[in-house]
């Protein structure tokens, strides 16, 4: 890695982590309780974040099939196969986060509201679609159906965010077309949140992408010896 | 402190599939390039041979 990337990559990782304790901070010492729910209403600070990395990975993902479809780069493959990975995983926390926050304020676990199960939708989807792209062994098909699906896929993200607009809910609605319905201080804390898991998301994603060069290193080599070596090298 | 214990699994959860995701990430960095440094070896060993 040269010295500019390390750099890079230094100061990224400083800047995560400083964001994230900042945010810990707020949220836990600075932003006052919600009056109604109480502490537990602090979920919202991760929780909220997750779902806004979720849409941000599923849309980069998104930009990348297209990408890939017109130019045939396998790093556009690769960059999206990494995003979707990672918005899975932010997906998972936003409806594990928010089942346990729906206990004590809403009384259950579960209720097949709009914005849960298009959000459970959406999950499904994604998760199937990671699971489908371990089935197909050609690589460039295996990364045309994986640009195929994360652009269909994508169409799930704004039916998740309009669901609490379109159909009657009783998730709350946080930004409206007055702005954000939330104290001041509620709103800094989110919006520190917000850059924390952005940062957060992109270290990820930096990682998960080195990880997929590594893999293709890996395989250029395998097949370099068995073209060169009658026995094959294990 | 009412429903302490909501906030503590929420956030226990959140951070415990963070750092799962980036163990798991750093287990397969590390093996991969376990693979590669074997492979090299092997390859240059068999240069060196045919030499």
């Amino acid at each position: 890695m040269s010295k500019v990337k390390t750099n890079s990559w230094q100061l990224l990782i400083t800047m995560t982590a400083l964001s994230i304790t900042i945010s810990l901070y707020l949220i836990f010492l600075y932003v006052p309780s919600e009056r109604i729910m109480g502490i537990v209403q602090r979920i919202f600070y991760f929780h909220v974040p997750s779902a806004w990395v979720g849409f941000l990975a599923f849309f980069v993902a998104f930009l990348c099939g297209i990408r890939y479809l017109a130019r045939r780069e396998a790093r556009w493959d690769a960059v999206e196969n990494a995003s979707i990975e990672i918005g899975v995983l932010f997906s998972t926390i936003v409806l594990v986060s928010g089942s346990i926050w729906a206990r004590p304020v809403w009384n259950t676990w579960w209720t097949w509201d709009p914005r849960l199960t298009t959000t459970l939708v959406m999950w499904l989807y994604y998760v199937a679609s990671l699971l489908l792209r371990q089935m197909v062994e050609d690589k460039e098909r295996k990364a045309r159906f994986s640009a195929v699906l994360s652009i269909a896929g994508f169409i799930n993200v704004p039916v998740v965010f309009l669901a609490i607009r379109l159909w009657r809910t009783i998730h709350p609605v946080l930004f409206t077309t007055e702005g954000a319905a939330i104290e001041p201080s509620m709103l800094l804390t989110l919006l520190s949140s917000l850059l924390s898991f952005t940062l957060l998301y992109l270290c990820l994603l930096l990682i998960r992408v080195g990880l997929a060069s590594l893999e293709d290193e890996l395989n250029n080599l395998k097949l370099l010896s068995t073209l060169h070596s009658p026995e094959g090298v294990e | 402190m009412e429903n302490l214990g909501y906030l503590f699994a929420a956030y226990t959860f959140i951070w415990i599939a963070i750092l799962a995701y980036v163990y798991i990430l750093a287990q397969r960095q590390r093996n991969l390039e376990r693979e590669i440094k074997t492979l090299r070896q092997i390859w240059e060993r068999k240069i060196n041979g045919s030499e």
